[in-house]
């Protein structure tokens, strides 16, 4: 029983593996381009990459930058010149992965340190909650001291940064509503600035970096796999095989008893020379012995139906070559016994023209299967008693054919 | 046998769970390069040089010195300005000096920090005089590189070794000690060899160069017309613009610097009938009293590295009238 459990448990394992490698490499596979995106932090117009962000996937990588509304640029220059065209204004970096899909950012606010500043600096940091809550909270006592932070915030957005036609970029590509660049990995630190030229405007971020893509568990998967599944199943036809033993030698008696079943299916010549071993086995009387004539008539019938234009005897040398041929392959059973139902038909038919020369090729055509089912000459024990079962209508002729076709062909 | 096959079992479903996290990638960024790599790219460079011919094509068509803005300073702006008041007086523009916009050589700093310097020679103008070497100027990140001067080089002088612009030459600050004279000390020994002539303590330090032959000429010509009627004085500072370095392949460096001339004659009981330019930018050909002319200067040295016992070539130099004034 445990065995079976574990047999079983291998097949499944085996199965399993096999389905988890192949949904590897289909369902699972990997898409062709990883694509992450960023949004700039509110309040913040520039994205900035941090080096070795634009080649974190792949060599080459294609950026995208959108903005709700105005123009964006995307500027690319070694990253020393790029934090230090940035400077000190609020920025998003931009630090890798945050997970597939997702790049990490960092916001960065503001960092100068003068009283103008200050405001802004708040406004960047908690850009919503600032403006909506101040108005509320305190609406009249601070009504004098607001109206500075609206105005500067506005004043602030006259002069975002622009970084259209510095002379630090490398390269650079602008556009309304979005932009896109390519670039391919070069030595040295690169970074990209994402820029959004309306104030209070956040810009998105973009990367795609072309992916070959790899299926390294579909062939340890399947190969795995397969090997398990096959163990379970070769161990499971073990169990089975080791329950069958024991009965084995009982189920070997079916055999004769289908045939008996349907008289009109000839047996084929295996099957009448195991019939015959089992015959043997039991010792049947030698008596019993088929008498010979009933071969008789029916290699009459079989020389003549064949024979339209080729008389019983004339066509042995030409066709009977295959047919001898055949006939020693047909018995590989026994070689003792292929030599044996020649010599029966020299004895009934032949014997003065074979003489010497070529005895097995001439009998072979005139034999057909009638004589080769027959070779309990060798084995005394076949018993008249086998054939009558296994020929049980006598020699129908029209039967005859049939078997002769089938006898050939063995 | 069960063991290894129940072992084998769970290694392979560990394994296939963890092919399903895969971990995510992260930015493995080069190394800091030991040695800067040049601020410019060649084609940033030609880039900027593209703007600054536009730019000075468009303020030239116009004469409008307000129009050199976007791409011109310091003693550029001056010289150009100056150039304008001729060429609209004379109604041509023979006074503009032609800036070529090719390049010969690129000098493209390995600056990591500003003001960053390149420096150009330009294929030979049109006209088929010298060669000029440009300076351009990036005061900060934001800012664009401004042509910050321009010297003809003199006739015979031979550039000196420079290193790639793949590679870029370092810049070299005004008080550096790699050098056989300091740049800020090349313009201050430079203005007293042009102030004290022979006499100097530094005339050997200069190889002999058509600029200050010229201002001495000039000057021993305006002194030969005032003689007795007058007196004249001239003076020469060096420019508060300061100077711009960068190094050259042996070790030394190319010292760009800007000098002041003062050249002020006052009349007893006279006239002075003053010609071409001078006229033009006074306005009148004829002084009564006093007449004041301030020069700009700008010159191009090779100054050799520290320990070396050559001589501070003069390579090159613009010298022109920027302002006169006079009764």
């Amino acid at each position: 029983m445990l065995h079976r459990v574990l047999a079983s448990l291998l097949c499944l394992l085996g199965a399993a593996a096999l389905a988890l490698g192949v949904a590897s490499a289909t369902v699972w596979r990997a898409d062709d381009v990883l694509v992450a995106d960023a949004a700039a932090a509110e309040g913040s117009t520039m994205i900035v990459t941090e080096p070795g962000v634009l080649d974190l996937a792949a060599d080459e990588v294609t950026i995208t930058a959108t903005v709700p509304r105005g123009d964006v640029v995307i500027a690319l220059g070694r990253t020393s010149d790029i934090e230090a065209w940035v400077g000190t204004d609020a920025h998003t970096r931009v630090t890798g992965l945050a997970e597939w899909h997702v790049l990490a950012t960092d916001a960065v606010a503001q960092s100068e340190p003068p009283a103008t500043a200050a405001p802004t600096t708040e406004a960047t940091a908690e850009p919503t909650a600032e403006p909506t809550a101040e108005p509320t909270a305190e609406p009249t006592g601070e009504a004098t001291a607001e109206p500075g932070e609206p105005g500067e915030e506005t004043d602030e957005g006259a002069q975002v940064p622009d970084p259209r036609g510095a002379d630090l970029w490398v390269r650079e590509a602008g556009g309304e509503g979005r932009t896109t660049m390519e670039w391919t990995r070069a030595d040295g630190r690169w970074s990209v600035l994402v820029a959004a030229t309306e104030a209070g405007v956040s810009p998105s971020i973009s990367l795609a970096w072309p992916q070959v893509v790899t299926t390294p568990w579909l062939v340890p998967g399947v190969a795995v796999g397969g090997l398990l599944l096959l163990l379970g199943l070769a161990w499971w036809v073990l169990i089975l095989l080791a329950g069958r033993r024991p009965r084995r030698r009982v189920e070997v008696e079916p055999e004769p008893q289908v045939v008996a079943a349907d008289p009109m299916v000839p047996l084929t010549r295996r099957q009448i020379r195991e019939l015959e071993e089992q015959r043997q086995r039991r010792h049947e009387p030698v008596a019993a012995r088929f008498p010979m004539r009933v071969a008789g008539p029916r290699s009459d019938a079989r020389t003549a139906a064949p024979g339209a234009g080729a008389a019983a005897t004339p066509s042995p040398p030409a066709s009977a070559a295959p047919a001898a041929s055949a006939a020693p392959a047909a018995s590989p059973g026994g070689e003792a016994r292929t030599p044996e139902p020649p010599g029966r038909r020299r004895l009934g038919r032949r014997r003065a023209e074979v003489a010497a020369p070529v005895p097995e090729e001439v009998p072979a055509p005139v034999v057909p299967v009638g004589d080769p089912q027959v070779p309990p000459a060798a084995t005394p024990a076949a018993s008249a008693d086998a054939w009558r079962r296994a020929w049980g209508l006598g020699a129908t002729t029209p039967t005859d054919g049939s078997t002769n076709d089938e006898g050939g062909a063995r | 046998m069960r063991r290894v096959l129940r072992s084998a079992a769970i290694a392979v479903t560990v394994a296939l769970l963890a092919a399903c996290s895969q971990p995510l990638p992260t930015p493995t960024p080069d190394a800091l390069p030991a040695t800067t790599p040049p601020a410019l790219s060649v084609q940033q460079a030609e880039r900027i040089l593209g703007e600054v011919h536009a730019t000075l094509a468009e303020a030239d068509a116009q004469l409008s010195a307000e129009a050199l803005a976007p791409r011109v300073s310091g003693p550029a702006t001056s010289f150009r300005t100056a150039e304008y008041r001729l060429a609209a007086a004379a109604g041509t523009a023979d006074a503009l000096t032609a800036v070529p916009q090719g390049a010969q050589t690129l000098v493209l700093p390995t600056s990591e920090t500003w003001p960053r310097t390149m420096m150009v020679v330009t294929e030979p103008p049109a006209d088929l005089t010298a060669p000029l070497l440009l300076t351009l100027v990036q005061d900060g990140p934001r800012d664009p590189y401004y042509l910050w001067s321009w010297v003809r080089l003199f006739p015979g002088v031979e550039t000196p070794a420079l290193a790639q612009p793949e590679v870029g030459s370092a810049p070299v600050e005004a008080d550096s000690a790699d050098l056989a004279v300091a740049p800020a000390d090349v313009m201050a020994q430079y203005v007293d060899v042009v102030t004290n002539r022979e006499q100097s303590q530094f005339a050997g330090v200069f190889t002999d160069d058509p600029l200050r032959a010229g201002i001495w000429q000039t000057r021993d010509a305006f002194v030969g017309v005032v003689g007795a009627n007058g007196s004249l004085a001239e003076t020469y500072t060096p420019h508060p613009a300061g100077v711009r370095a960068l190094a050259t392949a042996d070790g030394g460096a190319i010292v760009v610097g800007t000098m002041v001339s003062t050249t002020s004659i006052t009349l007893v009981d006279s006239t002075l009938k003053i010609g071409d330019q001078t006229a033009v930018l006074l306005g009148t050909d004829t002084v009564k009293s006093s007449l004041s002319i301030t020069w700009l200067s700008v010159v191009a040295f090779v100054v050799p590295p520290a320990g070396s016992d050559a001589q501070i070539q003069v390579l090159g130099g613009e010298h022109a009238r920027t302002q006169v004034t006079g009764a």
